[in-house]
């Protein structure tokens, strides 16, 4: 049997994990089905060590439910980051990795040189083969240049440096404060914050989704594919049935929800002859397909269907390409209330604004999925005079809905 | 292959590296080392690993105390990774409040890497269209001067208008810069000063800042307020998915909740800032019937009074 550890091979492995530790926070190990006791109890001690202060346990009878408590308008550094700084290696992984980069400052040496050195100034003996890929490994991950002269390949560390970059330019210190807590890939900013000792004093968030870094892992595979116009399969467990499926399609765009937390991958899929949005969480494996000569074709398709997107909702699959639209008519005090109707413009995205008298402004948008806008036009409950849609089932429930609000707060 | 997940970005290497860059240390600030940078568990398992028998290698313990074996302090250059990061960020606007164009220029070509993703990839469908215009020269102007008085703790003067329209000029402490994705802008967080009396905290949109003028005065009063901070809680059904929604949206907000299998209802106890229950009564809202507000009764009340005027609009 394994001896337990702190650290992990396989990132995926915790990443639900988490996510559920974070966002739900109410399961027990009872929940979680599929799962050995063992591997549930182990999963949750590293997250409990990776994360404690910020980890809240609760008994409910005799079963405890962990969750991840964070409040992330007061946080200078996403806690998830240490998720990433849990990676597993050997005893010669990091020997290799403190002697190559003392031996290699400043000096260009071959395999054969590196070795011998390692066995005579540091008295360790590795296999010819094991330094090599380890340099190969160092070289593709750019702490170390190869350099061929002639038949041999010299190897030298890389010269550029966190520290003397601050001296340079030291107002990157605070540039990389603030971004190291952006999306996507803020994590690749943090590794730079730690490599330069630096600390984020300053910069804070609101309306941040911290739990999007544990998806950065699959967005590079998948962006890497849009960058060279490739073809992708995903590997996906859907978010609701929790079934597994996948799909082969060219990816073309990032929808990214600042409002909902969810993001999507919006692809075009040649078998089907349509647009479609993947959830960028419920992808566990990314393979790159082929390189697509019509991507630029694709992606022109998506920029030309764009305004009729309220988020990433093509719609009915038997009805794609049709649209349906909202009229809602908004009531207004023209002298106190400018800020609703400035609410209107800024966050009703392709919908037209028009004023039909003082006080009452209407709101107009054809949309794919007028469905998807549902929760928008909520926001405004209270002052909708008029909401009107051509989506008969959208019609109904609105109305539905409010019956069944009023009925709830209705004592 | 560039990889994200790797031991070279790892609290382990990390904690290695500032062990071996002293150049002679002893057990107890060893382990002040590993407890400080590591995890909660890391000490059981990692300090076996630097002095234990069956050990990296990497320290030799002479006269009681322990020695790096390497020839100079270690010193990791730049992954690949992280200078393509580097060089997306540059891509990006706001970069602008950092570093001039031709810093810019400058610092991407000496990287001498393309960015790790372009900016075109995203598309942040819901972000608000009216953001901050990062690359206006006097909105650059007044972010620098905030950063300095923050740097250096020292009181700016600050000159804007309020959203009514009143143009103010005060002293204030400027204590932190806060982004907001969903809206694109910039808020400032201060504390009022009045003839060296710290009077009040404020939050100022940058963008209607006017005037900043950084001063060398360091004030001496301190000023210590604890944003008020409500709890609300909420009942949500299993209907249209609405737990998993519900959980993902409000993720950013320190929350508890707990399960009902039998009702397959979900309470949720959630904390936020007393200045946004606005926000939070408008989002809880575009919930509609999926989810009940319980408490406290005057946000129950708010929520109430909304519905029954929608109600009426509606007959």
């Amino acid at each position: 049997m394994a001896v337990y550890s702190e650290l992990i091979k396989s990132f995926e492995k915790i990443r639900d994990y988490v996510r559920e530790f974070y966002i739900f926070g109410f399961r027990t190990r009872e929940n979680y089905n599929g799962k050995s006791k063992r591997t549930y109890d182990n999963e949750k001690r590293r997250i409990e060590s990776w994360l404690s202060g910020y980890i809240h346990t609760e008994l409910i009878g005799h079963k405890k439910k962990v969750s991840v408590k964070i409040d992330s308008s007061n946080i200078y550094e996403n806690p998830l980051y240490k998720c990433y700084k849990s990676k597993s290696y050997t005893d010669n992984d990091i020997r290799l990795h403190f002697l190559l980069m003392d031996m290699l400052n400043d000096k260009m040496m071959t395999i054969s040189e590196i070795t011998d050195k390692i066995s005579e100034e540091y008295g360790m003996v590795f296999d010819t083969q094991i330094v090599r890929l380890k340099l190969k490994e160092y070289a593709e991950e750019g702490l170390i240049q190869s350099k061929k002269k002639g038949n041999t390949i010299y190897f030298t560390k890389s010269d550029i440096y966190a520290d003397e970059l601050l001296e340079r330019y030291p107002a990157i210190k605070d540039m990389i404060s603030f971004f190291s807590e952006e999306i996507p890939f803020g994590a690749v900013g943090n590794f730079l914050m730690h490599k330069a000792d630096c600390v984020n004093r300053f910069f804070t968030r609101k309306h941040a989704y911290m739990v999007h870094t544990l998806d950065d892992e699959v967005l590079h595979s998948i962006i890497e594919a849009m960058e060279n116009k490739n073809e992708a399969t995903l590997s996906c467990i859907g978010i609701k049935h929790r079934n597994a499926y996948s799909i082969t399609a060219v990816p073309l765009k990032i929808h990214s929800s600042v409002q909902t937390g969810r993001n999507y991958i919006i692809m075009y899929s040649s078998e089907q002859k349509r647009l479609l949005s993947v959830r960028l969480d419920s992808v566990k494996k990314v393979v790159k397909g082929i390189y697509r000569k019509d991507y630029d074709k694709y992606y022109q398709y998506y920029e030309n269907n764009l305004r009729y997107l309220w988020g990433t909702s093509f719609g009915n699959v038997r009805r794609f390409g049709q649209t349906e639209h909202i009229h809602m008519e908004i009531i207004i005090n023209e002298v106190s209330e400018q800020f609703i109707l400035n609410r209107l413009i800024r966050e009703g995205r392709n919908g037209i604004v028009t004023k039909i008298s003082d006080g009452r402004y209407a709101y107009d948008v054809d949309l794919f999925d007028a469905a998807e806008a549902s929760p928008w036009v909520k926001t405004f409950i209270g002052r909708i005079a008029v909401f009107e849609t051509s989506n008969k089932e959208l019609q109904d429930r609105f109305e539905e809905d409010i019956q069944m609000m009023h009925e709830i707060y209705g004592e | 292959m560039m990889r994200i997940f790797s031991e070279i970005y790892s609290t382990y290497y990390k904690i290695t590296e500032k062990i071996l860059k002293k150049k002679t240390i002893t057990k107890a600030e060893i382990l002040d080392i590993i407890r400080e940078n590591g995890f909660s568990e890391t000490a059981l398992f990692l300090e076996p690993k630097l002095l234990g028998e069956d050990n990296y290698g990497l320290l030799i313990k002479k006269n009681g105390v322990y020695q790096s074996i390497l020839k100079k302090e270690p010193h990791i250059p730049l992954t690949i990774l992280e200078k393509r990061w580097l060089c997306a960020v540059l891509q990006d606007r706001k970069s602008s409040l950092f570093l001039d164009k031709a810093q810019k220029e400058e610092l991407c070509s000496l990287l001498g890497v393309t960015p790790l993703y372009q900016n075109r990839f995203l598309h942040f469908y819901d972000r608000f269209s009216d953001g901050d215009d990062y690359e206006n020269e006097q909105y650059i102007s007044h972010f620098r001067n905030i950063l300095q008085s923050i740097h250096d703790n020292t009181l700016i003067k600050i000159g804007f208008n309020t959203r009514k329209g009143n143009r103010v000029t005060h002293y204030f402490l400027p204590l932190k810069i806060e982004y907001s994705s969903k809206n694109d802008r910039f808020r400032l967080h201060v504390v009022r000063y009045h003839k060296n009396k710290a009077l009040e905290t404020r939050i100022i949109n940058l963008s209607r800042i006017t005037l900043t003028e950084c001063t060398d005065i360091i004030p001496t009063a301190n000023y210590d307020e604890i944003p008020e901070k409500r709890e609300v809680i909420i009942k949500i059904t299993e209907e249209r998915n609405a737990v998993n929604r519900f959980m993902m949206e409000f993720a950013e907000l320190e929350r508890i909740s707990e399960y009902d299998e039998e009702t397959k209802e979900c309470i949720v106890r959630m904390k936020y800032d007393l200045k946004d229950e606005t926000e939070i009564l408008i989002r809880l809202l575009s919930f509609g019937p999926v989810i009940e507000v319980t408490e406290p009764i005057d946000f129950r009340k708010q929520m109430k009074e909304r519905i029954d005027r929608q109600f009426l609009l509606m007959k």
